[in-house]
């Protein structure tokens, strides 16, 4: 496992979840995001749309994408796949409830990762074996099976307001710790998942689900790992109806072209011409 | 064509082929390689016993990983987990899974294969460097060992028949085994006398007829070596990721600058006929 000196707060996060609310570390404690060494992005869009926007700051080379939903205090579970790693099943508390983590027909939870500020790619790897460095994002998308896998809304800017943010006073940090307390992510009851985490390592109830209305950023020292960390809530335009990608369409046609070149090709062969 | 010219398009065919798992991109290096060989192929060229050994190792992978990966989301039928290797699901991810490494195996064998279905193999073995030459010269000598052993092993087993040899146990197959690795090595010392009858090794290696270099060979080799640069270059940077149909199949990533290094590879077989 890798020894990446995670931030305090993701320590606080594992504390809670071994002890219980009683636990959970003091803001005093809780260093301001900006004194990390690495900052990475969590971008989380759910299937109506809503985008939530996170910070991770953490010390060391690289931190793995659990590690980065450990730290973020959202609610998930995953399932593993062996060698490819965990797959998220329920993130953010959606879907409420799930009896297969990958069905066969609904949606799922894609995922996502951007490298050093580039674009989306699909990631080929689970949560547990996908590692990120400093400017890289991850992204989760809930989408149907049935159509294609638009990516997430961008990652770019989050960690910037995040960083310069003024820091949050002590005794605000503290009601928010303890205010997450409140609405700590609890494992999910649902059969079928086969990991959970929250703060207080699931012992508490589901929260209650969140709404395009309730756009109060959550706990910005426990949720960035540190004071100045921002939340984004927010909605998206409806993305344009799915389809191939020009580059995937002039793929295709090269394809056909070359097909029919050797199709040519093997014609006259046949007819005895050079 | 020159044979170094085909060597460095194999190269950097084989390079882009093994660079990465995208099946768009090894399609096109496959089809370009099946254009090369059709369009600059030696004369009398049969492709059946290349296109059989293709199939069977493609075939052979998708199976393998369809029988053994149980990974993801749309299921066929369910193996009971009782049975060794292959207990467990069959998803229609691991059939993808398994095509698009056959794929790259066959990309991978058509990317070398104009090396010996396009160029002379005497040829081949001249375009050697100097310090490669006495190597190639013993790769290429043991090379034309196996058809001559072949040939060998037919004639001795038929003339065993006709002195009433009949196969029944493995112990009776010394009866054709030993004559030919005698037959080998008789006709390795009459070659090496040859060779060293003209001389080989006694000094510089010389050239009787040098495979003419024509521009075309250069803007060829040239071409190829610069597109699977580009191609690494982009894998290396991000813009050419991996692509993996599991848990489910997700679209294909295609970067146009990458496709169009898989596409350079078409030239040899579009240019004029420099026979």
């Amino acid at each position: 496992m890798r020894r990446a000196a995670l931030a305090a707060p993701i320590a606080g996060v594992l504390a809670g979840g071994f002890g219980g609310a009683a636990t959970l570390v003091p803001a005093a404690q809780l260093c301001a995001a900006a004194t990390y060494t690495g900052h990475v992005t969590l971008v989380v869009e759910h299937g109506d749309t809503r985008v939530v926007g996170l910070c991770i700051g953490f010390d060391g080379s690289s931190i793995t994408g659990e590690q980065m939903l450990q730290a973020s205090g959202l609610e998930y579970a995953t399932q593993s796949y062996g060698g490819l790693g965990d797959a998220v099943c329920q993130l953010d508390s959606e879907p409420a409830s799930y009896g297969a983590c990958l069905p066969a027909s609904g949606s799922y939870w894609a995922m996502f990762v951007s490298r050093n500020g580039g674009g989306w790619q699909t990631a080929d790897r689970g949560i547990s074996t996908e590692t990120f460095s400093d400017g890289d994002a991850e992204g989760f998308r809930y989408v149907p099976q049935s159509r294609p896998q638009p990516p997430p809304a961008s990652p770019a800017g989050i960690c910037a307001r995040a960083l310069a943010g003024p820091p949050t006073p002590a005794p605000a940090a503290t009601t928010s710790a303890t205010a997450a307390a409140g609405v700590a992510p609890a494992q999910s009851s649902a059969g079928g998942g086969t990991t959970g985490s929250g703060p207080d390592g699931g012992t508490t109830p589901p929260p209650a689900p969140t709404d395009a209305a309730a756009a109060t950023p959550p706990p910005a020292a426990l949720r960035a790992g540190g004071s100045g960390g921002v939340a984004t809530v927010g909605t998206r335009p409806a993305p344009p109806a799915g389809g191939p990608t020009a580059a995937l369409l002039a793929a295709g046609v090269a394809v056909g072209a070359l097909a029919a070149l050797l199709v040519w090709r093997v014609a006259r062969r046949r007819m005895g011409q050079p | 064509m020159n044979p170094r010219a085909i060597a460095a398009w194999s190269l950097a065919a084989l390079a882009i082929a093994v660079s990465t798992n995208n099946p768009v991109y090894r399609a096109v290096v496959a089809l370009c390689a099946l254009n090369l060989i059709l369009a600059r192929g030696r004369p009398g060229l049969r492709l059946r016993p290349l296109l059989v050994t293709v199939a069977v190792a493609a075939a052979i992978a998708t199976v393998v990983s369809l029988l053994l990966s149980h990974t993801g989301t749309h299921r066929f039928i369910e193996v009971p987990g009782d049975v060794p290797l292959i207990g467990g699901a069959i998803t229609l991810e691991s059939l993808v899974f398994g095509l698009v490494t056959g794929l790259g195996i066959a990309a991978a064998l058509l990317a070398v294969a104009p090396l010996t279905l396009v160029a002379d193999p005497y040829d081949l073995v001249d375009a050697l460097p100097p310090f490669l030459a006495r190597t190639g010269a013993a790769i290429g000598t043991a090379l034309n060992l196996i058809p001559t052993m072949a040939r060998s092993a037919a004639d001795i087993r038929d003339a065993q028949r006709l002195r009433g040899w009949r196969p029944r146990r493995v112990r009776d197959w010394p009866d054709v085994a030993v004559p030919v690795v005698l037959t080998a090595v008789e006709s390795s010392i009459t070659l090496a006398e040859a060779m060293e009858a003209r001389g080989w090794g006694s000094g510089p290696r010389t050239h009787y007829l040098t495979a003419p270099r024509w521009w075309f060979d250069v803007a060829v080799a040239v071409s190829a070596l610069l597109a699977a640069a580009a191609f690494l270059a982009l894998r290396a940077s991000g813009a050419v990721p991996d692509w993996y149909p599991f848990p489910v199949i997700p679209p294909l990533p295609v970067n146009p600058a990458a496709l169009a290094c898989c596409l350079v590879l078409i030239l040899p077989s579009l240019g004029p006929d420099t026979r």
